[in-house]
């Protein structure tokens, strides 16, 4: 690049001063060039002196435009924010080299502060907050900033420590509850499982009770119908009683009617036999009397003969009406005998005939009495029997409650199972924030 | 061209806490910029510094296995904190407390290191000087520099679990 190039580009006063000299070294060389024309020796001399004294000014000109290009260099590095850049090689220590000097010592302190800065960042980015920026070798306003920056970081660490704490106890505090919780919800699992494993118990029990009702119902359906077959036979036994009793007082009339004629014929045979005694005196008499004959008809002689014949005849029919009323006696006596004995035999009819009686008529009261407690058995039995109904609406009643209930202890248990599983995650939840809150 | 290095005197040349003793180089150690105030302390002119090792002032007090963490630290992206004792070109020594940081292009590749060197607290100094003359005396031992290097290097590990801190967290809290 050219000076002129530079001019035309950018006009500074180096430009313009560089521009100044270049005239100037025009003008004494055109100066110059005259006084030899004119042979004017004297001025030659004192106007090259002057060109020599121009013309090392443009070189020093040259080395300070250098200079400047190289501080620009490294300026315009850092103004695009490239604090990497250094003026390098500096040589002198003029202002021109003192600027320079100053230069990267500008740059040296800015990107120790920057990187100083940048480096506690990171740190406190990890959730370090022990780094600072050392204000050692820091001057001025980048001391002031460093030391601002480090009390943010400070306060940044209380404030972090701080709400460390309150996370750790508030997460410590959650996690209780959360283990408090989870033990419920476990408590709550473990009375679901029992609550159904009961409901479904007490279900299978509601069933075989409603099954127990059924066949008590029927069972009361089947008493009724056997009371009702019983309350049945009692009548047609009651009936029979009664024609029994019916009968046995018939039998006893005729039994009565029998002692009668058996009175009748033992006094009759009591008749028989007073005409029989008589009979017998008559005959005994006869005897005499023809015993008496005989004697008369022997006395009689032969005239009497005849008579004793007929008396003879006499005596052999007493002797026979004799022996006929003796057996006809015994007959009677026999027949006597017999007819007390048909009475006793009667009489003791007549009393087996009572005690039938008395066991017909103690039957058919024993059955109206039996009749009147089947009636009473039955109605029971029917009471009884809308007992079992109500007992079986009840059960089923029951049993729908049960089964609701077991299914409602199926929800319950599903949802602590849900709420137990829940309890996990969010402790595992708590316990990664914690941690990863810890981590900062 | 390395030019035999002057002999430890013992002498430490003061500089000012005000200043900052700045470097720069490239990725292989090289210098590439040394400001005014490393040039006065070091007592060379920048054209003897750029296109030298940064090892121009390193002083015989300082254990390998601080560089070697130091590079370590720097070539993974990070910043490193560091007492560091130099030699300058008399022989004379200083301390300074450095900076070291990568300096990134825009894909964020390493182009470079600036090392940015304030002047140390006195704490801090009477603080290594122990441990560097330990790992030094672990450095001097055996003939073999490699394990000699990595016996250093555990010694500074174990020194630092004893301290239960990282190692920028320990240097900065001296």
């Amino acid at each position: 690049m050219s000076l002129f190039s530079r001019f035309e580009a950018n006009s500074s006063s180096i430009s313009k001063a560089a521009l100044g000299n270049w005239i100037g070294i025009a003008i004494l060389f055109g100066l110059d060039a005259y006084c030899v024309y004119d042979a004017d020796w004297e001025d030659v001399a004192v106007v090259s002196v002057a060109i020599v004294c121009f013309v090392t000014s443009n070189l020093y000109l040259r080395r300070a435009i250098g200079t400047v290009m190289k501080a620009l260099a490294a300026l315009e590095a850092a103004a695009e924010g490239d604090l990497n850049a250094r003026v390098h090689g500096i040589r002198g220590h003029g202002l021109l080299g003192r600027m320079l000097h100053d230069i990267n010592r500008l740059l040296d302190n800015l990107e120790a502060f920057a990187k100083e800065a940048g480096a506690v960042m990171d740190y406190a980015n990890r959730g370090k907050y022990f780094r600072r920026i050392i204000l050692t070798g820091m001057n001025g306003e980048f001391a002031t900033y460093a030391s601002r920056i480090n009390q943010g970081i400070e306060s940044m660490g209380r404030t972090t420590s701080a709400l460390m704490a309150t996370i750790d106890g508030i997460g410590s505090g959650i996690r209780d509850e959360v283990a408090q919780a989870t033990s419920e919800a476990g408590m709550v699992q473990t009375r679901a499982h029992s609550m159904r494993e009961s409901s479904a118990k007490t279900e299978d029990e509601a069933r075989l009770v409603a099954g127990a009702a059924e066949q008590a119902s029927d069972a009361v359906g089947r008493a009724v119908h056997a009371a009702n077959q019983v309350s049945d036979s009692m009548g047609k036994i009651s009936g029979l009683a009664d024609r029994s009793a019916t009968i046995a007082d018939d039998a006893a009339s005729r039994a009565e009617e029998a002692t009668t004629v058996l009175s009748n014929l033992a006094s009759a045979a009591e008749t028989i036999g007073a005409v029989v005694e008589l009979i017998d005196t008559i005959a005994a008499q006869t005897n005499l009397l023809a015993l008496n004959a005989t004697i008369e008809a022997a006395r009689a002689g032969d005239a009497g003969k005849g008579f004793a014949v007929v008396a003879g005849e006499v005596k052999n029919l007493a002797s026979q009406t004799g022996r006929a009323t003796h057996d006809i006696s015994e007959q009677i006596g026999r027949m006597q005998e017999v007819t007390r004995q048909t009475v006793a035999v009667i009489g003791e009819v007549s009393r087996t005939i009572g005690d039938i009686n008395a066991i017909a008529h103690t039957i058919r009261s024993t059955v109206e009495e039996q009749n009147a407690r089947v009636g009473d058995i039955v109605a029971e039995i029917e009471t009884a029997s809308g007992s079992v109904a109500t007992v079986s609406g009840a059960i089923s009643e029951i049993t729908d409650h049960v089964s609701g209930n077991t299914r409602a202890a199926a929800e319950v248990l599903g949802a602590a199972d849900s709420l137990a599983q829940r309890m996990g995650i969010m402790n595992s939840q708590i316990d990664t924030i914690i941690s990863e809150a810890s981590k900062r | 061209m390395v030019r035999p290095k002057a002999q430890p005197t013992g002498v430490e040349r003061p500089w000012s806490e005000a200043d900052l003793i700045v470097s720069k180089t490239d990725t292989k150690g090289l210098i590439t910029y040394a400001n005014s105030t490393f040039c006065d302390v070091a007592q060379y002119d920048e054209s003897e510094l750029v296109g030298q090792g940064q090892n121009i002032v390193r002083h015989p007090a300082m254990p390998r296995a601080v560089f070697k963490l130091l590079w370590e630290t720097i070539a993974r992206g990070n910043e490193m904190f560091a007492y560091i004792i130099n030699l300058a070109k008399s022989g004379d020594h200083y301390w300074v407390f450095a900076h070291v940081t990568p300096t990134f292009d825009a894909k964020m590749r390493i182009t470079g290191y600036h090392s940015s060197r304030r002047y140390p607290k006195r704490d801090g100094v009477n603080a290594v000087i122990g441990l560097y003359r330990d790992l030094c005396a672990i450095e001097a031992k055996g003939t073999d520099p490699k394990a000699a290097l990595a016996a250093s290097s555990v010694a500074l590990d174990a020194y630092l679990q004893s301290k239960g801190v990282a190692y920028d967290e320990f240097v900065l809290s001296l």
